[in-house]
């Protein structure tokens, strides 16, 4: 592919936590030397990865599953064993696969898709599932595609040359079940720039639905390079679409229902916005030690990055800010935006900055922890989880882990919980497209800020 | 051309055939019963058996109502002639593709179909549940049994600053400090999260029971801090709303819907039990353990 189709290929490993680790005796899985292999052999072309996979409706949500797979004889969890608001742990995990290989300054970019097959129980015209969405009715990756300059006869057309281009620049982000449709994510640096300035750029970005292209700045995928001491100014404008969401479920979220906030499962609001800093450290070494590193398999009965090899995980990955509408202001003719900015003083190391937006709040049960981080998506998958071994009595039987409680009733399968969900107990629990609808993410990707001096972000140009 | 038979052959035959004589039995009323019945099985299944032909496909008014009507709904018209004569043929040709998956067995193994198939099979079950009769005695009672989940419990509304990567009890005091005297602790330390009307088992799940504890027990407007499972953390505790015991008169649509609910699930699940008696089921046991775990983990 980088040989013969260097600019049209690209190759973005869909669903990559499903099948499990890396398997060497057979042709599945991946782990971060995985990554770093296809990045370092083609970096124009292995320059992402689809952590937030599709299949979001389905009774496993992302057909993420605890003892998945069958390798040589050994069921095998996807790593991670579930999706966590519905993203991989790659992914999802701060201070994981993903920052692990950002800390290393690699162009490597967080995609999501709708992975449509079908729609499970339903007919195609049904707006419920209990499979798969239709591309965009959920997960969205939004992509800055710029015009060709050479093309004179097409320059108003989308072409998908200059989507691959927008795609393999890192300027992008990934939202469900349209939480957010606009976002602009400035660092801003020198004489000229403060906050007031980062700003402003970035609310006309996101009103025009257009790039930050301001000397002095730089966006997502793209890297500022400072002198040491610099103070950074940094500014997020997103845009909390009003109205009805693609959902078709109009009563309230039973996730967030359990901790009393009312809002109908097609009204998502944003709840809150985190960056996320991790510093840069430099590309590894192919054959090092801390080159390779295999997600643990036992993560979902025993997360914690203690037990991640060093070759996985960016340990100086953490919140720096979280914003929420006590902290962020809105414009003045148009709240559908939120602006946020902050400084970041006297940098002395290069380092990266990325968001993270949902609409459920820190400490919401079986959905988020007392830090804001999504919890596995376990406690509303309703598949059943085989045995431990190939004809094992340890099984689980469908529905054994669903938590969430879905209570509404209505008149018709769209305004109280719908007659698909998984009955415990004679009670309604969240699963399927409910779930999903629920529990909604965004995730951008990172802007690097290169410090003269330190260690350079190679992957970036 | 045609051949004379000797005469001599002829009346051989015929007087043969004027030998023949029916069994008496063949005159019985319960044989002319039997053949006749017969017939009429022989007549019936050949009917049937070209109706329900596998190699006969009809395109009948049926498939023309339902291509008309997804057109309608997609185009806002009918169809014109042509067009209703294409979507004639992609339903012969999926018809088509139908029967022959049907018979090279696509459906088995097929985990979508399977949801599909159960999907209908209890919609059909369902539609055969009945609602049970009640009364006020019998709403009331359920109310009681269940009365923990109408009941009120007493709700928190807190905030939290967080100390961005500090939770050490020493550097969260003097955040707490710096934030009592109106300081927001410089730009990149705080973050606020809102916590509004958290019942006590939520604040027990996401910090652990003493934190719970002391926060039931501060008084209200400070900050203050607070040691969690996780570390420490700067939290101020603005109101605490009192816990409230639900009165069934007020909730009585509610309960009703309750109840109706957990009996026409009892019915279903009695129904799909009464269907199972005619299998011989094998079960393995089986012990819980990933999933217990886990969710072990997550109460921790």
């Amino acid at each position: 592919m980088a040989a013969f189709h260097p600019n049209t290929s690209y190759y973005v490993p869909a669903h990559l936590e499903r099948a499990g680790q890396f398997n060497p005796d057979g042709n599945n899985g991946y782990n971060v030397e995985s990554l770093r292999d296809f990045n370092n052999a083609a970096p124009k072309v292995a320059f992402g990865m689809e952590t937030q996979p599709g299949h979001g409706a389905s009774a496993n949500r992302g057909e993420y599953q605890v003892l998945r797979n069958s390798i040589n004889g050994v069921l095998t969890d996807s790593v991670g064993g579930t999706t966590y608001g519905g993203t991989g742990v790659y992914g999802a995990q701060i201070g994981g696969v993903w920052d692990a290989l950002l800390g290393e300054g690699r162009n490597f970019w967080f995609f999501a898709s709708s992975d449509w097959h079908n729609r499970g129980a339903f007919g195609p015209d049904d707006r419920r599932s209990s499979q798969d969405f239709f591309p965009g009715e959920y997960q969205r990756t939004y992509v800055m595609v710029r015009r060709d300059e050479h093309d004179h006869h097409h320059n108003k057309q989308l072409r998908p040359q200059s989507i691959v281009d927008g795609l393999r620049t890192g300027n992008a982000f990934s939202a469900s079940g349209q939480l957010i449709d606009r976002l602009a994510f400035v660092a801003c640096v020198g004489h000229g720039h403060n906050e007031s300035s980062a700003e402003s750029a970035a609310v006309e970005a996101a009103q025009d639905n257009t790039a930050v292209d301001r000397e002095g700045c730089a966006t997502m995928g793209e890297k500022l390079v400072v002198s040491p001491g610099s103070s950074i100014a940094v500014a997020i404008v997103v845009r909390d679409p009003s109205g009805a969401s693609f959902s078709p479920y109009t009563f309230d979220n039973p996730s967030l229902a359990q901790v009393g906030i009312k809002q109908a499962l097609n009204m998502p609001e944003l709840d809150h916005i985190d960056v996320i800093r991790g510093m840069v450290s430099g590309y590894k070494a192919p054959g090092a030690a801390d080159y390779s590193g295999q997600w643990p398999s036992d993560w979902i009965r025993n997360p914690g990055l203690a037990n991640v090899p060093a070759g996985a995980k960016n340990t100086t990955a953490a919140v720096i800010k979280t914003f929420n509408d006590h902290t962020w202001a809105t414009l003045r003719h148009d709240n559908e935006f939120k602006v946020m900015t902050f400084k970041i003083e006297n940098v002395k190391a290069s380092q990266y900055v990325r968001l993270r937006g949902t609409n459920m709040p820190a400490n919401v049960p079986f959905e988020t922890d007392a830090n804001g981080n999504p919890l596995s998506d376990l406690f509303t998958n309703a598949t059943a989880v085989n045995p431990t071994v190939n004809g094992g009595t340890d099984g689980q039987p469908a529905g054994a882990n669903l938590k969430i409680p879905c209570k509404a009733v209505g008149s018709t399968e769209f305004d109280g919980c719908p007659s698909h969900m998984f009955v415990v107990n004679g009670q309604k629990m969240v699963s399927f497209d409910v779930a999903a609808w629920s529990d909604l993410w965004f995730y951008s990707n990172p802007i690097y800020i290169e410090v003269r001096g330190s260690t350079t972000v190679a992957g970036v140009k | 051309m045609s051949t004379v038979l000797p005469t001599s052959f002829s009346d051989r035959v015929r007087s043969s055939i004027r030998r023949v004589t029916w069994p008496k039995w063949t005159r019985e009323p319960l044989f002319h019963f039997v053949v006749l019945g017969a017939v009429l099985f022989a007549a019936d299944h050949f009917i049937v058996g070209r109706v329900d032909d596998p190699r006969t496909i009809a395109v009948d008014a049926a498939v023309d109502s339902q291509a008309i009507q997804v057109f309608k709904a997609a185009r806002g018209r009918e169809p014109d002639k042509e067009e209703l004569y294409a979507l004639r043929r992609v339903w012969l040709d999926n018809e088509v593709l139908y029967r022959e998956g049907l018979a090279l067995q696509v459906d088995r193994g097929d985990p979508a179909i399977r949801e599909r198939v159960i999907f209908k099979a209890l919609s059909v079950v369902d539609a055969n549940l009945k609602p049970p009769p009640f009364d006020e005695r019998v709403l009331r009672e359920w109310f009681e049994g269940n009365r923990a989940k109408y009941d009120e419990p007493a709700r928190y509304t807190f905030q939290e600053a967080v100390l961005a990567g500090e939770n050490s009890e020493g550097a969260v005091r003097a955040f707490v400090e710096m934030l009592n005297r109106g300081r927001s602790g410089g730009d990149l330390n705080a973050g606020l999260r809102v916590y509004k009307g958290r019942p006590h088992s939520n604040v027990v799940q996401g910090y652990g029971e003493e934190f719970a504890k002391a926060l039931e027990e501060s008084p209200p407007g400070a900050w203050r801090a607070y040691p969690t499972r996780d570390g420490w953390r700067a939290i101020q505790l603005d109101s605490v709303t009192p816990p409230k015991a639900a009165v069934f008169d007020e909730l009585r649509g509610v309960v009703l819907q309750d109840w109706m609910d957990a009996k026409m699930s009892e019915q279903r699940t009695a129904a799909v039990r009464a269907l199972a008696k005619k299998y011989t089921v094998k079960v393995e046991e089986y012990t819980a353990k990933v999933g217990a775990e886990a969710n072990e983990e997550h109460k921790e």
